[in-house]
């Protein structure tokens, strides 16, 4: 085999994956950089209610029989109920305090730990798994991948092209970038901050518990299944330029294909140490992110 | 005479253990113009968080159009229009003019009559038709003022408060903002204004009352505001 089609062939194999981690990155990152961007903290149950949508899901659509549609629907209503129960329990009664950041990373740090163990006792540690949204195959750039792989790819962007023009041209979107961009002022406009962080909240939820439906098809769904995507989607927002939306878009294409990469040539094994280092020296140069103001 | 659409009732508040509000007391009558001066640091600004909801009050009564506002919060004021413009406002840095102005018309009442406000607003302060689309962090400090004055009078007020409106401003600018102004009294909005100008305060309001120390001195007269007494409130010089 010469070089040149080595290099096509490794071509291929990363496009593919690195296009389906980046997509699921987007679509996990999106929330966590909504609520990062809203109230200033990052909500570390995101991954674990990513978990609770993929686990509700599974129960209506396939332990209860009533097809994927209701389960999707049921999974999205069900997380974002879940985001405003821990924005409610977890995060609003510590908004006063000048150290909120640290203390939400403890509460909600301790309400994963809940909704993990509550997942365990509930559906039992048997794996399960929901089935794919689409079905066949697709080849991009002569690698075959899923339906449902193609769909998260091409559903990913779509959903934060909605998020973004929800922000920018929506009266609550408004709002919600108004209260986090001057809380005073916007209260003195009529706007209520409170309901505008449940909002903020109950969406970035929305998005995880999606998320959640997406990644419960291509793996196994388990209680702790929402961990490592969730360290990669803090990574990715971040890396972009804490809450900014395009920011958060390359963070997470540039986390994709570098696991992609990553995993290619150095191996799984290499691949978390190796973007930790990249983050860190990435950081080190640009302190605010790729993307970030000061 | 008429009833007072803005009462406060000796008013305590403050800071802390630190009281800056001593049981002040203070009318705005219907249809008239009121003018607040006083040394910096004398509650003045204190008082007008107080009233619009974003401090709490210690003591004391607010009341708005008859009805007691003193424990409700700053969004339920701002929908009773008693909007409040706040001193030095860095408005939404992030946000377009026009957003920005948006937001101040945020409640179902007044997001109906968005685009007849908006029209008002262009119309007193043209300079921001022309910004519109421009990033409110990128303004100038006379433009960031008229943006905020223009998110005030969005929301529709029945009483507009004004504190320190040419705060930092050059002479120029603060006569165009004076003329701006005065054409939003004429237009019928009730404005209640802090300055440190007395001639500023005599040219748009009819009356004015003089706060020093958390209270109203009621032996104030306006009349009496000439240079020497200027001098002793801010110098302590006689």
């Amino acid at each position: 085999m010469d070089f040149a089609e080595g290099a096509l062939q490794a071509f291929r194999a990363i496009f593919a994956s690195g296009l389906v981690l980046s997509s699921l990155y987007v679509m996990i990152a999106a929330g966590l950089a909504l609520v990062w961007s809203t109230l200033g903290i990052f909500n570390f149950a995101h991954g674990a209610i990513m978990v609770i949508g993929a686990y509700v899901a599974w129960t209506v659509s396939i332990d209860l029989g009533l097809g994927q549609v209701p389960g999707v629907l049921t999974a999205l209503v069900a997380s974002a109920l879940i985001g405003m129960v821990v924005n409610r329990l977890l995060v609003q009664p510590f908004l006063a305090q000048p150290n909120l950041v640290l203390v939400t990373v403890m509460t909600t740090l301790s309400g994963a730990f809940f909704l993990e163990n509550s997942a365990l006792l509930v559906w039992g540690p048997r794996i399960k798994q929901l089935e794919k949204l689409v079905d066949g195959n697709v080849f991009i750039a002569g690698t075959a991948i899923s339906g449902h792989e193609a769909a998260i790819i091409v559903v990913a962007p779509l959903m934060m092209l909605g998020l973004w023009a929800f922000l920018r041209f929506s009266w609550t979107g408004k709002a919600i970038r108004a209260v986090a961009q001057n809380r005073e002022f916007a209260e003195l406009s009529g706007i209520r901050p409170e309901r505008m962080y449940a909002i903020a909240f109950a969406i970035a939820a929305a998005l995880a518990g999606f998320a959640g439906v997406m990644l419960g098809s291509i793996r196994f769904i388990t209680p702790t299944l929402g961990a490592d995507p969730l360290i990669k989607a803090m990574i990715v927002v971040i890396l972009g330029g804490l809450g900014s939306i395009p920011g958060t878009i390359v963070g997470a294409y540039l986390v994709g294909f570098g696991e992609a990469m990553s995993t290619y040539f150095l191996g799984a094994y290499w691949t978390q140490a190796v973007m930790f280092l990249v983050f860190i020296l990435i950081l080190v140069i640009r302190p605010n992110g790729l993307m970030g103001r000061e | 005479m008429s009833d007072p659409i803005l009462d406060v009732v000796d008013l305590v508040t403050g800071y802390g253990r630190q009281p800056v509000l001593h049981g002040l007391s203070l009318s705005v009558l219907e249809g008239e113009a009121l003018g607040l001066i006083g040394p910096n640091g004398h509650g003045k600004t204190t008082l007008f968080r107080t009233v619009s909801g974003l401090n709490r009050a210690w003591s004391g009564e607010v009341r708005f159009l008859g009805d007691d506002i003193t424990r409700l919060s700053a969004p339920d004021i701002a929908a009773r229009g008693l909007v409040h413009v706040p001193q030095g406002n860095r408005l939404f840095p992030q946000m377009s003019v026009e957003d920005c102005l948006d937001m101040g018309a945020y409640t179902p009442g007044n997001r109906a009559h968005r685009a007849e406000t908006l029209d008002k607003v262009f119309a007193i302060f043209p300079r921001l038709a022309e910004r519109r689309k421009q990033l409110c962090r990128t303004l100038s400090g006379g433009e960031r003022q008229m943006v905020a004055i223009g998110c005030g009078m969005m929301g529709q007020p029945k009483l507009l408060i004004l504190d320190e409106p040419t705060l930092g401003l050059s002479p120029r600018l603060k006569g165009e903002l004076r003329d701006a102004i005065g054409e939003i009294i004429e237009a019928g909005v009730q404005v209640l204004i802090v300055e440190q100008d007395p001639e500023f305060l005599r040219r748009l309001t009819a009356r004015q009352v003089y706060v020093e120390e958390g209270r109203v001195r009621e032996d104030f007269d306006a009349g009496s505001l000439e240079h020497s007494k200027m001098m002793e409130m801010y110098f302590g010089l006689r």
